[in-house]
């Protein structure tokens, strides 16, 4: 039940992930993507470099990684070399996610965070990600409007879920 | 079904309410608190409001959803329209916080599945309660965040950062 519970919540977040990039990073003219706004990360490209690779470090911690390693080799991916990455690495979560279920919930996980050894249920990882991802599309709307102009994009979670019942 | 009792578990539930309004609380010492009067209600065009109007935002949106989780009937607004006093907003915020605070004690299982039905521009909706709070909870992610931007332009950036795991584990980086 709480791996249901998961999966749907998994689910909106992809979705608002991806429609993210379709409708509105994909949508503005490249160049606007490098540009540094000077809050948070700065650029789109620094941002949603920021996202993939937490996304990637979370996925290896959940492996039992402690060694976390970045997402990217290259220190400035393009917007098409970022997406591409931000693919790849939700396939991972895609696969991770499909088999989840409720003794993978409560899994001790041992794995390190901010310089420490830490253990704590598979759970709180999947949701960090979840409410990181979250933040982050907040924070890229943001960027787009000091950038060009606000975007009316709802990312609420109540009409996802009646739309998905209707 | 989860474990010990037979019954479901729900305390993963109750960490992440406690976390919402642990987070809400820190928004609004070390952001909010320091801004002056009109910093606190000057409107960014740019990001379309004021910290004054995202707090009131929340406060509405934690208001109407924990009575719709508990069935009140009619279900009002946080009644905060015009109100720019912060100690009068942070009262209110304050009351809200125990009510879901005793809620999440209480939470259990049947409830967290219940289904709760409600009325929302003008039609009927059905919602699982776990659904509610979510929503709930993912609202306060995002005008935490647009709060911490509006601080940014008005007054400076926090020297904080916003994460579910920091408060989980105690891992602060102040």
């Amino acid at each position: 039940m709480k791996s249901d519970l998961v999966k749907t919540i998994f689910a909106y977040q992809m979705r608002e992930d991806r429609r993210l990039w379709d409708e509105v990073i994909m949508e503005l003219d490249e160049s606007l993507f490098y540009v540094d706004t000077g809050y948070s990360w700065g650029s789109l490209q620094r941002e949603c470099a920021h996202v993939v690779d937490a996304m990637h470090g979370y996925m290896q911690r959940l492996r039992g990684s402690k060694q976390i390693a970045k997402a990217f080799a290259i220190d400035n991916p393009n917007r098409v070399r970022l997406r591409q990455r931000w693919d790849e690495v939700e396939d991972q979560w895609k696969t991770y996610i499909a088999r989840f279920d409720d003794r993978e919930f409560g899994r001790m996980v041992e794995t390190t965070y901010r310089d420490s050894l830490i253990t704590v249920p598979a759970w709180q990882l999947v949701f960090q990600v979840f409410n990181h991802n979250t933040l982050h599309r907040a924070e890229i709307l943001q960027i787009v409007a000091a950038l060009r102009d606000p975007v009316d994009f709802d990312m609420s979670f109540a009409r996802y879920c009646i739309r998905n019942a209707e | 079904m989860d474990t010990e009792s037979g019954a479901f578990n729900v305390d993963f539930a109750r960490k992440l309410i406690r976390f919402h309004f642990w987070e809400n609380q820190r928004v609004w010492d070390l952001a909010i608190a320091p801004l002056t009067e009109d910093q606190f209600l000057r409107e960014v065009k740019f990001l379309r409001g004021s910290v004054q109007s995202e707090c009131q935002g929340l406060i509405n949106t934690e208001s109407v959803y924990l009575q719709r989780i508990i069935g009140a009937s009619p279900v009002t607004g946080a009644s905060l329209e015009g109100i720019t006093d912060r100690a009068v907003i942070a009262a209110r915020w304050l009351s809200l916080r125990q009510a879901w605070s005793t809620f999440a004690d209480e939470l259990d299982g049947e409830t967290f599945f219940s289904r709760c039905e409600f009325e929302s521009g003008g039609r009927r909706h059905t919602m699982a309660a776990w659904q509610l709070i979510f929503h709930v909870l993912y609202q306060g992610t995002m005008r935490r965040s647009q709060i911490l931007r509006l601080v940014a332009e008005l007054n400076q950036p926090a020297a904080f950062d916003l994460s579910l795991l920091q408060h989980l584990t105690g891992l602060l980086r102040e």
